[in-house]
C-alpha cells in the first residue's frame, strides 16, 4: 500500500491557500457593494415616498384651502370678492405684511372663516416660502413652507419646498367669475441623497361665494 | 476553508436576492409617486376645462397643460375627449419600464 506524507494529508498547499484566500477577498468585496447598493436603493426608496406624501398633502390641503377662501359663513354680510385670494411678491410681503420670504417666491393670501383660539373669525391666512433656519447633511439652507394666520408666529407646513410661485387669474365665464390659481413649487425630498421634484397645482374656483 | 467560502456564497446569495426585492419594492415607489403625479395632473386639468369657456380655450390649456405632463411624468401624453354634452373624458398616459394610464370623466 502506497503511503501519503504526513504533510500533504492533514494541511494544505501554498496555491490551494492563495485561491480560497483570493476567492473570499472577491466573495467580500462583492458582499461589501451588495450590502451598500441596497442602502442606498433604501434611501432612494425612502426619499421617493417622502416626496410622494408631500406631494400628496400639498394637492389635497391646497385644493380644499383655496376653493374654501372667501367663505364668509361667520360674518354677517359677504365680504369684498378681492379679499379672498391675495398674491403678493416677496418685496411687498415684506413691506405690507413685514413678512421676510424666499427672494422670487410669492406669497399666498387666503381669507376665510376659521376656528382659532375657540372663536370662529374671518382671518388672512398667509402661505409663504421661507428660509426655516436649518441646513442639510451639505450645509445648504432648507426652505420651507410656511403658513401663518394673521399676526400670529407662523407654522412650517413641509419641508423642502422651494421656488414657490403663485399666480392667479380672473376669468368671465359664462356670467360666473371665476377665479384660477396657479401654483408651481420645487420638492426636495430631505433624506440623504435629496431629490429634486417640480409639482404644480391648478385650482378653480368660483367667485360668487366670496 | 471551503465552509468560509461556502457561507461567504451564501450569504452573498441572501443579500442578491434581499437587492432584488428592494429593486422591485424602489421601482413600485417610483410607480405610486407617478400615480399620484398623474392623478394630481388630472385634477388639475379638471379645473382647468371648468374655466375655459370655448373650444379654443381649452385647445390652448390642453396645449399647456401637455407641456407641464412632459415636464413631470417620463414619455408623458395626455388627452380628452367630448364624450356627450359638458362631459369629456381626460387620459393621461406616461411609460416607465412599461405604459400607465389614468383615466377620469370629468364636467367641461
Amino acid at each position: 500500500m502506497r503511503m501519503i506524507p504526513q504533510s500533504r494529508a492533514n494541511g494544505f498547499t501554498f496555491l490551494e491557500l492563495l485561491c480560497v484566500l483570493s476567492l473570499g477577498i472577491l466573495i467580500f468585496i462583492f458582499l461589501l457593494t451588495l450590502i451598500s447598493s441596497v442602502r442606498e436603493l433604501y434611501h432612494r426608496q425612502l426619499a421617493f415616498s417622502d416626496l410622494q406624501e408631500n406631494v400628496y398633502f400639498l394637492s389635497n390641503f391646497f385644493r380644499e384651502k383655496i376653493q374654501m377662501a372667501g367663505n364668509w359663513s361667520c360674518q354677517e354680510k359677504p365680504l369684498q370678492y378681492s379679499a379672498a385670494v391675495r398674491i403678493f411678491n416677496a418685496n411687498d410681503a415684506k413691506t405690507q405684511l413685514n413678512i421676510k420670504v424666499a427672494p422670487a417666491t410669492n406669497l399666498l393670501q387666503l381669507s376665510e372663516c376659521i376656528r382659532f383660539h375657540h372663536k370662529t373669525q374671518f382671518l388672512p391666512i398667509y402661505f409663504f416660502d421661507a428660509n426655516s433656519g436649518r441646513a442639510d447633511s451639505r450645509g445648504l439652507p432648507i426652505d420651507s413652507l410656511f403658513m401663518q394666520i394673521d399676526h400670529h408666529r407662523r407654522e412650517e407646513l413641509i419641508s423642502g419646498v422651494s421656488q414657490w410661485n403663485v399666480t392667479m387669474q380672473r376669468v368671465n365665464n359664462q356670467k360666473i367669475n371665476q377665479c384660477v390659481v396657479e401654483i408651481r413649487y420645487v420638492l426636495t425630498s430631505m433624506m440623504k441623497n435629496p431629490l429634486l421634484k417640480p409639482g404644480i397645482l391648478y385650482v378653480a374656483l368660483r367667485a360668487s361665494h366670496g | 476553508m471551503i465552509e468560509i467560502l461556502f457561507s461567504l456564497s451564501l450569504i452573498a446569495f441572501i443579500l442578491l436576492s434581499l437587492l432584488s426585492f428592494q429593486i422591485r419594492l424602489f421601482n413600485n415607489s417610483v410607480t405610486t409617486y407617478y400615480q399620484t403625479i398623474a392623478l394630481i395632473q388630472l385634477e388639475n386639468f379638471s379645473d382647468m376645462l371648468l374655466v375655459a369657456s370655448s373650444n379654443e380655450d381649452q385647445q390652448q390649456l390642453f396645449y399647456e397643460w401637455n407641456l407641464d405632463n412632459q415636464k413631470l411624468l417620463p414619455n408623458s401624453k395626455g388627452n380628452f375627449f367630448v364624450e356627450k354634452d359638458h362631459v369629456c373624458t381626460i387620459s393621461l398616459q406616461w411609460l416607465f419600464k412599461r405604459l400607465y394610464q389614468e383615466k377620469q370623466i370629468v364636467n367641461c
